[in-house]
């Protein structure tokens, strides 16, 4: 059972303001500079007749400039901000993204009843106050409703279930 | 001024119409609701029914998405005052003499005192705009795409470095959203950019993919399993909503104070409610005899910055309506909507769509007086609501996030959108960059772009035509003054404060 695996503390990770300051300059300079070079490829034109990638090459520049400055400011300054959303706790971060997964992977193929199920269920159990319980209760609630109203009245274009 | 008149007579024939009322009425009550809910912002509820909008007609769409964002302003002052929830930005400071009152039992009185000074606020909010919008259209004939690309420029600036948080991040991601913004296929080449090989992505980043992902998905995976504020409210009747004489008497003045703050800043592109509310509050207890009682249970407290949000709420959509311009990213939401249906922007709304322009003021005045009317019998019910607890919610919000996304295009690669958004939102938050400020430059982007193009292009590749119109010379100076006021702001601030620890909100 997953539970089990994922039933220790939560995962916090305080992060130092320095760090963050120089990752995020790290993390900028790299997208600008990935920005620049996309420009450059799909042409830059001249300023009379401005190719596709002359707002790019701006854009990517400032992007650039901008992370050097963050570096330039955050990156001496040696403190260490605490903010409540300076973590993400694992599991239930897992949990929602294969919720929201499992409704792309399994309304295709399995049909819209079971996705919404699979959906609702996964992301309720990254809540660590959630029982199995609860999460199967809200789960099968909301694959009624959705099995139901979609079935009945609106029309997705989904397959309700596999066979159907 | 007759002309105007006229006009609004005109708006409500289109307001009342039933396919238009039923939907204002509609988004009007969702947007009270998620105002009162904990952890729903108005963003992340218009990003979510922003498909639902795709299917019915431009003036209910827009009807709908605008009595969100006014009615989750209603909705908002409940939690603050009942139960002390500060989990909407804009209502933080109402939490401190709302709760107090509410604590001595007058909590019902507040109550009532933020709902007349919120529709006091929104009329003159209303009025301010029937009467200012079509000047602002007979001087935006005059504009030429550098000038229009100027202003969005202050607009993206005053965006990125006036809301809360470091202004560098802030322009960070207003840069970051830009890009986004460019992604698909360009217009005038036909050149794809930023496609990396996806053929779905061809047609550009999805818009309401891009919000649900960093305000819906972004913030779940931010806020599981981190203690949740306790919801505890006392019992409100009906009959403690009617404020006394007295209470009355000492909102008054508050209430006009708090409107003109807000619609002072309504009119400034980038400044969020939030800080409007916070400086109407402090300039209360400024002016105030009496400044100790506040913190303690003042009215004064709640009437002005209630007023002064619902003002500047209002104000707020002039200059989207007008020049196509969004002054927060609850506007660009809207804007993106407007396009998406088909609908240019710019100062050419109002004579080309009247019947969109005045029903959307109209429906504002039926919206506000169905939202007077509702809030105080459905006061019981919102406190109910309050109680459903997140673990609950957020799964909910995450299955209608697949659904609407999906919906919106009948494609499953818009879900795949979502999740790298969601992703994307989570890292932004963690490293403390504000998410707002994307969606901004994600709407703005291709238009800026446009813009420039054409201007340039007029100029014959001169650059000075943005400084030597004086229309576009006055926002490029506007422009240098903000940056410059912040560099000096940043030189002279103790170096203690250089990392904006405060957590960041999105308004």
């Amino acid at each position: 059972m997953p539970r089990t695996l994922f039933s220790a503390a939560p995962v916090v990770r305080s992060v130092n303001a320095q760090a963050t300051g120089l990752l995020s300059a790290l993390l900028l300079v790299l997208i600008g500079g990935g920005v620049v070079f996309a420009g450059i490829r799909y042409g830059v034109g001249t300023l009379r007749d401005m190719g596709a990638g002359f707002m790019p090459v701006v854009f990517g520049s400032l992007i650039a400039l901008v992370g050097i400055l963050i570096g330039l400011v955050e990156g001496r300054a040696n403190l260490v901000g605490s903010d409540p959303r300076s973590s993400v706790d694992l599991r239930g971060a897992v949990f929602i993204l294969a919720g929201t997964l499992s409704f792309v992977l399994l309304s295709s193929s399995a049909g819209l009843v079971p996705a919404v199920f699979a959906c609702v269920v996964l992301a309720a159990f990254g809540d660590r106050t959630n029982s199995l319980k609860d999460a199967l209760l809200l789960a099968a609630a909301w694959a009624a409703v959705c099995g139901v109203g979609f079935g009945i009245g609106l029309n997705l274009g989904l397959p309700l279930f596999w066979w159907s | 001024m007759a002309q105007s008149i006229h006009d609004l007579w005109y708006g409500f024939s289109v307001a009342i119409q039933p396919g238009n009322f039923l939907w204002c009425v509609f988004g009007v009550l969702i947007g009270n609701l998620v105002g009162v809910l904990p952890g729903m912002g108005a963003l992340a509820t218009l990003a979510i029914l922003l498909p639902l909008t795709y299917s019915i007609p431009v003036i209910p769409a827009i009807l709908m998405l605008s009595g969100i964002f006014y009615g989750s302003m209603y909705g908002g002052a409940i939690g603050a005052i009942l139960l002390n929830l500060p989990s909407h930005p804009p209502h933080a400071v109402t939490c401190l003499d709302g709760y107090p009152l509410t604590l001595q039992n007058r909590g019902g009185a507040a109550l009532g005192i933020a709902m007349i000074a919120s529709f006091f606020a929104a009329s003159v909010g209303i009025l301010i705009m029937v009467f200012v919008s079509p000047l602002l259209v007979d001087a935006a004939s005059q504009f030429g795409p550098a000038d229009i690309a100027s202003i969005m420029l202050l607009g993206l600036l005053a965006g990125a470095t006036m809301a809360r948080g470091s202004p560098l991040r802030g322009i960070a991601t207003t840069l970051l959203g830009l890009v986004c913004g460019l992604a698909g296929t360009d217009t005038t080449s036909g050149t794809l950019r930023f496609t990396f090989g996806l053929h779905d992505l061809s047609d550009g980043i999805e818009l309401g993919a891009l919000c649900m992902g960093l305000f819906g998905i972004a913030d779940f995976l931010t806020h599981v399993n981190h203690p949740t504020p306790k919801a505890a409210p006392g019992p409100v009747r009906f009959r403690d909503v009617w404020p006394t004489r007295d209470d009355l008497k000492r909102s008054f003045l508050p209430m006009l104070r708090g409107t003109a703050v807000g619609t002072a800043f309504g009119a400034m592109p980038g400044t969020g409610p939030t800080i409007t509310t916070f400086i109407a509050y402090a300039i209360e207890r400024k002016v105030s005899r009496t400044p100790e009682r506040f913190g303690k249970g003042a009215i004064e407290g709640v009437a002005s910055p209630e007023a002064a949000a619902h003002s500047k709420t209002q104000v707020d959509f002039i200059p989207t309506m007008t020049l196509g311009i969004p002054g927060d990213p609850i506007m660009a939401l809207i804007l993106g909507a407007l396009i998406i249906k088909g609908v240019q922007p710019g100062p050419q709304l109002i004579t080309d769509h009247p019947d969109l322009f005045w029903g959307l003021v109209a429906s504002f005045w039926i919206g506000n007086i169905l939202l007077m009317v509702l809030n105080m019998p459905l006061i019981g019910v919102w406190v109910k609501l309050l109680q459903v607890p997140f673990r609950f919610l957020f799964p909910t919000a995450i299955l209608f996030i697949c659904i609407g996304v999906y919906a919106a295009r009948n494609n499953l690669f818009d879900i795949y959108q979502v999740a790298f958004f969601g992703v994307v939102g989570a890292a932004c938050l963690l490293l403390r960059f504000p998410l707002a400020p994307i969606v901004l430059g994600y709407v703005l982007g291709p238009m800026l772009e446009e813009d420039i193009r054409r201007a340039l292009t007029i100029s014959q590749g001169d650059l000075t035509t943005f400084i030597g119109r004086p229309i576009s010379a006055i926002f490029v100076a506007a422009s240098a003054v903000l940056i410059v006021f912040q560099i000096v702001a940043h030189v002279w601030a103790p170096k203690s404060m250089v990392p904006a620890t405060a957590p960041i909100l999105d308004e």
